[in-house]
């Protein structure tokens, strides 16, 4: 309430890797390598102007095209080089490609040996645009409109935000230079934020700062009274996003599937607070004050989540106080906080929205949890006794004789996920390095990873081994007589238990071709390798990989740990297609094969094209 | 927000959600008139009062009731931005009117604000949107009603932006500009930033009635964040960017490289603001089609390229960051930057001919093994230095000296913390590329002063320069340079400012000689009638001629406070009526150019204005009945009125009277 005097200072500092680009010194061979070509619409081979051609590998070069759409590299230092093609408007390209988003082909430049009549291909983007409004019609202003597409955050099938378009005074937006793909549409109200907001720039690749640098904002604002920014919704309401059509549940969002060039229009959602409840309860089982840790403020707390949480009853808290958390069941839904009193346990989180959910807190490395359902009402007098963890010892070691240059594997960290996962939960639960214990370890289930061999996924790509542990993979974990690393670990403390972890060095080898129905070797088509079993799908990070085919349709794949896989091969797919469970499942044109230790295995996988 | 994963943006909605619901009360339905919200009123209070204000808050021109709307009564002068003792909030009933029961007696600033940005927020009897209100005056008992506020409804603007072949630009960046008086110069501030669309379609809207330019620039293809600024009216505005040249960048066939950059395009299709055609916004509208081409806006571009040392080590200035500063202020400052690479060479790209300053900053290092504390020093503008942004006190030279017998600080602490460092260079830019040029970055200066109070007041315990501050700012001051120094006066009055990088500055002395700022400090007892009489270094007349730290000053900088002189009187029309809220400046009669002199304030409900803290000396003193808030530090403005002002003598420590003729406002 009080009045905002004097000086707001924005800073948005951009702090790009901008010396990232070696400088371009003038170093001339005495024969260099040269590049040309033209960029043309992909639709109709027109050439374009106006395209921003980006030649990426020994050195990095950029050049404009003009009316004729073409490029000229005349003097490169020889190498392998990607070739990628952006104008506004247009979807980024890669040479070589068969489809927007799919896997390109290296250009390789000789001394001496000018490439010419190279060929880049623009597909045009696509607009989504609709208008949101309230329960009576009135425009929503400010509200903010998300296209997202399909991603894996925690092994779960999520959404992740693509776009973001915030609707003007007349409720209308517009999300445009949408790469041709299948979308999703969320709304939400927010409080109006006076400043500094930011939209993506779908033209923008990612991690790509090259042209950017410092940027920075500063702003004197005029000292007001309080200024009503809050979204208008009533005290026990609130709002949540809304996904098009009509549906809070994300599951049941409509696919917007995009064709190049089109305008999906009328994709419009009507917004509207939510009611919501109180969830009221005690810890029990509380440990001794004594017992607490007495770093920081002395507070058993959360460690901070992978995003969003990172409070830890700081200012304003109440020293003593254990933060628990109501975490939702789906990925969804929202993340609730609240604090618990540390003497007797108690604790209220004011305004959570129907649903289910984890009750979740973590103490002293301990995590505990309780399931709660929300359904049309507050909930009173939940009981969750703390859970006491028990250590569990560990031992990692190698099969065989320790190559030279690889790490000890002492180095390697074991780090246990509860499954299934919650979302924004602390995603490791417990985790030790090398042979250490793992310490504070409570009953249940589990999945195991060995970073960085066996590592979690958390977008839509392969987390592959750095190089120096290139060759090495998990071999085996055990517990017991049980199979941790395929089937997860169902933890149980017993006396005597041991946590086997064995490391192999001798990996397989996967190569083969594409071949489509007139059995023809296909260039540029994605390749990816899968566990066969759908069970160590989800754990087997290390046995996901993906791959393309080369000009002649040929691909290997080394490294493998030895096991059963299912390879399948793309075309003109989205990225993300092979992300969703459903389409695995759908898809009996994978072949099996079988990966053994030290041997090279080939296949021929049969191409999988949409248009059929 | 591209790698926002979807259930980190949902918590953050949740968590803000419930944050922003605690925070703001005044988000409910329409209340009955004159119910209180929760929250509201902030302080207990020992006994309720029994005076009352009422009225309505009408839209402007239609004089339509507003309902819903929030009316915020505080118990302070209108001017005064200090916490007040007493807030209440009500919502407009139906018939868009408000009620304050039990009211105490004193001073009440009233205000009334619309969600969203449908309305510019009111105040009483205010003068256009951006002034302020009057305060009422309330005796015990005494009754207010009929306060009206006025609302202006928000307009907006929309266009098309293009590029040379006529074709649309996308995610160019539109801004809509407005004009202030600041340091003596018009200057064009930016109050919104939106993007166009894929159609090269812009708007704005929520802008307040008033003058507005617009300008355009394309935004970078490769940017993935993109600025959106809407502010609601009255909250934001003054709005300052500093921004990357977009550099395009062409191989002929014949291998030659041509770079181009955008210049910022104004409404009317010019490179220069003051040629731009000015939107004029009446309250309400939509303005349609304010179209502009960007094809004269690609100019050809060049590079600077060279090595940077850092003089303190002799090594490379490896990471230094170096950036192009134009020399004369702008709202959006186009600035080639870059950092050095491992061996200090640098390679500037996106220059246009042109004068310029080089600029080249190293930040310190602790030395290894210690925890990093950057030495980097405040923001811009007054803003309070971050913790822990003090170098290590080893290497603060404004650090007290060790006691004696001590060991000297270097050998206790192992070795030395590199010291932050920089360079400035002046370059003029042709239309070439400008090879090897060498910079030295060398440590700061350490600018050491004193605050001296003339004839401090007997009851002074010699805390006089308490809460006092030192405040430098880079002249010009441009958005995204490093911040300048900035100390507190200790109550001996001495300061020091440690690592004082070489440079232009302007000197001020928060609260009694400040930056561009609304509103007014609030001065101690001891402060409210001193002014700064002089700054010097040496034989330079700092107040005069600013501060140029070309060598390590060699004498203290000295501040003396002087007392100054008092005037008040009414503010009258031609039919000798008092004017409530005029605007009063006193103007310098010669010695324009010295902006500290330069004082203002308003007449209050019965036309009475008082000033106090007025440097002695010959000024004219103007009123007017409505005027853009500085527009008298122009001096074409000045030469119009001139003969309309009154001479007023300042002698210190008088108080003087001056009745004012008001300037009416321009219909």
């Amino acid at each position: 309430m009080k009045p905002r005097l004097g000086i707001a200072l924005l800073a948005m500092l951009a702090q790009a890797a901008v010396s990232s680009q070696p400088l371009q010194t003038p170093t001339v061979p005495a024969q260099p390598a040269s590049l040309e070509g033209t960029a043309m619409l992909q639709s109709n081979n027109q050439p374009l102007s106006k395209v921003y051609i980006d030649l990426r590998g020994t050195t990095w070069l950029s050049t404009t095209t003009e009316e004729d759409g073409k490029f000229y590299f005349p003097n490169v230092q020889p190498g392998q080089y990607h070739l990628y093609a952006r104008r506004e408007g247009y979807a980024l390209a890669e040479y070589g490609q068969r489809w927007t988003g799919g896997p390109g082909q290296l250009i390789t430049l000789t001394a001496g040996q000018p490439v010419t009549n190279v060929q880049i291909g623009l597909a045009l983007t696509a607009v989504i645009s609709g208008r949101i409004s309230d329960l009576n019609g009135n425009p929503v202003t400010g509200a903010r409109v998300r296209a997202m597409k399909t991603s894996i955050q925690e092994n779960r099938r999520t959404l992740r935000v693509f776009q973001e378009a915030i609707t003007n005074e007349l409720g209308e937006y517009r999300l445009f230079w949408m790469a041709p793909g299948r979308y999703y549409v969320s709304a939400i109200v927010q409080p109006w934020q006076v400043n500094s907001q930011v939209v993506n720039n779908p033209s923008a690749p990612v991690g790509d700062t090259s042209n950017a640098g410092l940027s920075t904002s500063r702003s004197v604002s005029r000292p007001e009274t309080t200024k009503p920014l809050g979204t208008g919704a009533a005290d026990d309401e609130i709002y949540i996003p809304i996904y098009f059509p009509r549906s809070i549940d994300g599951e049941e969002g409509a696919p917007i599937d995009l064709q190049p060039g089109m305008e999906f229009r009328n994709v419009d959602i009507t917004v509207a607070p939510v009611r919501t409840f109180h969830v009221r309860g005690r810890l029990t089982n509380l440990p001794s004050p004594a017992a607490a840790p007495q770093g920081g403020a002395g507070a058993p707390s959360l460690p901070p989540a992978g995003g969003g949480f990172g409070g830890r009853g700081g200012a304003g808290g109440a020293a003593g106080n254990i933060q628990v958390r109501l975490t939702p069941n789906n990925w969804f839904g929202s993340v609730y906080n609240a604090s618990a009193n540390a003497t007797t346990g108690e604790f209220d989180f004011p305004k959570v929205v129907t649903g289910g959910y984890t009750l979740y807190t973590f103490i002293d490395g301990t995590t505990t949890r309780m399931p709660v359902e929300i359904r049309n009402g507050d909930i009173d007098g939940l009981t969750m006794p703390l859970v006491t963890g028990v250590s569990l010892p560990v031992k990692i070691s190698l099969e065989g004789e320790q190559p030279k240059n690889l790490p000890d594997v002492s180095s390697l960290q074991i780090m246990l996920y509860r499954d299934p996962t919650l979302i924004n939960a602390p995603a490791m639960n417990a985790s030790a390095r090398g042979s250490a214990p793992i310490p504070n370890l409570s009953p249940g289930n589990y999945r195991i990873y060995v970073t960085p061999l066996l590592t979690p996924i958390t977008g839509t790509d392969p987390v592959n081994p750095p190089a120096n542990w290139q060759g090495a993979y998990v071999k085996s974990i055990r517990l017991d007589d049980a199979d941790v690393l395929n089937g997860g670990l169902h933890y149980e403390p017993k006396p005597d238990q041991l946590l086997d972890v064995v490391i192999g060095t001798n990996p397989g080898i996967l190569e083969g071709q594409v071949l489509n129905d007139q059995q023809q070797a296909i260039p540029s088509a994605a390749v990816v390798l899968f566990a066969e079993s759908s069970a160590a799908r989800i754990t087997r990070t290390d046995m996901f990989r993906v791959s393309s085919t080369d000009r002649s349709g040929k691909f290997q794949i080394k490294g493998l740990p030895p096991g059963d896989y299912k390879v399948f091969a793309w075309e003109g797919l989205d990225k993300d297609a092979w992300l969703d469970p459903d389409f695995v499942r759908n898809e009996s044109r994978g072949q099996s094969v079988h990966i053994e230790e030290g041997r090279t295995q080939g296949v021929d996988v049969p191409l999988i094209s949409p248009n059929r | 927000m591209l790698k926002f994963s979807i259930s980190t943006v949902l918590s953050i909605v949740a968590l803000t959600g419930i944050v922003l619901l605690a925070q703001n009360p005044l988000q409910n339905a329409p209340q009955p008139l004159g119910e209180r919200l929760p929250g509201a009123p902030q302080l207990q209070q020992q006994s309720q009062g029994t005076a009352s204000i009422s009225g309505t808050v009408v839209e402007m021109g239609s004089n339509v009731p507003i309902p819903g709307a929030s009316v915020e009564l505080r118990r302070i002068d209108c001017n005064n931005f200090s916490n007040p003792p007493e807030v209440f909030n009500v919502k407009t009933g139906p018939d868009g009117k408000f009620n304050f029961p039990n009211l105490h007696a004193g001073g009440w600033c009233i205000v009334a604000t619309a969600a969203g940005g449908k309305f510019t927020p009111a105040e009483y009897l205010q003068r256009g949107y951006k002034g302020r209100g009057v305060t009422i005056p309330l005796a015990d008992g005494e009754k207010m009603p009929g306060v009206t506020l006025t609302m202006a409804p928000t307009s907006a603007i929309s266009g098309h932006i293009t590029d040379r072949d006529g074709e649309p630009v996308g995610h160019a960046r539109v801004q809509a500009m407005e004009l202030y008086y600041e340091n003596g110069e018009r200057r064009l501030y930016i109050l919104q930033v939106v993007q166009t669309n894929d159609l090269g379609e812009y708007r704005f809207y929520w802008l307040p009635p008033g003058r507005y330019f617009i300008a355009a620039i394309p935004d970078d293809i490769l940017r993935q964040n993109v600025a959106f600024s809407i502010p609601p009216p009255g909250e934001g505005g003054h709005r300052e960017d500093q921004l990357s040249p977009n550099v395009m960048r062409r191989i002929a066939q014949s291998g030659e490289v041509i770079e181009e950059t955008y210049l910022p395009m104004y409404y009317g299709d010019v490179t220069e603001a003051q040629r731009s055609t000015p939107i004029d916004l009446r309250p309400g509208t939509s303005v349609t089609g304010m179209n502009i081409s960007l094809r004269n806006a690609r100019v050809r571009s060049w590079h600077i390229r060279g090595t940077a040392v850092n003089g303190a080590t002799g090594m490379p200035a490896a990471g230094a960051q170096l950036r192009l500063m134009p020399r004369i202020w702008t709202a959006t400052v186009i600035m080639p930057n870059v950092q050095a690479d491992a061996e200090g060479r640098f390679d500037l790209k996106g220059v246009l001919p042109g004068s310029y300053i080089l600029y080249a900053n190293q930040a310190g290092m602790a030395p290894p093994g210690t925890p990093v504390a950057p030495a980097t020093p405040a923001g811009p503008r007054g803003s309070p230095p971050t913790p822990g942004a003090n170098p290590p006190a080893a290497s603060n030279p404004c650090a007290p000296p060790p006691p004696a017998g001590a060991p000297p600080a270097a050998a206790a602490a192992g070795p030395s913390p590199i010291l932050p460092v920089a360079a400035r260079v002046p370059l003029d830019i042709g239309n070439s590329n400008v090879e090897n040029v060498s910079l030295t970055l060398t440590p700061g200066y350490t600018l050491m002063g004193k605050v001296a109070m003339e004839n401090p007041p007997a009851t002074t315990d010699g805390s006089g320069p308490r809460g006092m501050r030192i405040t430098l700012t880079h002249d010009p001051d441009l958005v995204g340079l490093p911040g300048a120094p900035q100390g507190a006066v200790q109550t001996n009055g001495t300061f020091c400012l440690a690592n004082v990088a070489q440079g232009d500055y302007r000197v001020y002395v928060p609260p009694l000689l400040n930056t561009f700022q609304w509103g007014t400090s609030s001065l101690s007892p001891l402060l409210q009638n001193a002014y700064i009489k002089s700054i010097r270094l040496g034989g330079v007349d700092v107040l005069t001629d600013g501060l140029r730290l070309n060598v390590a000053p060699q004498e203290p900088l000295e501040v003396v406070i002087g007392t100054g002189a008092k005037l008040s009187g009414t503010v009258i029309n031609e039919k000798r009526e008092s004017v409530v809220n005029a605007t009063i400046a006193l103007v310098p009669t010669s010695t324009r150019a010295r902006l500290d002199l330069y004082r203002t304030t308003t007449s209050d409900h019965g036309g009475r204005y008082n000033m106090q803290g007025i440097p002695p000396g010959s000024y004219r003193a103007f009123a007017w009945e409505n005027v853009e808030r500085d527009a008298w530090q122009d001096p074409e403005f000045l030469t119009l009125i001139e003969g309309r002002g009154t001479t007023v003598q300042a002698t210190e420590g008088i108080q003087a009277d001056a009745d004012l003729i008001v300037i009416p406002a321009v219909k």
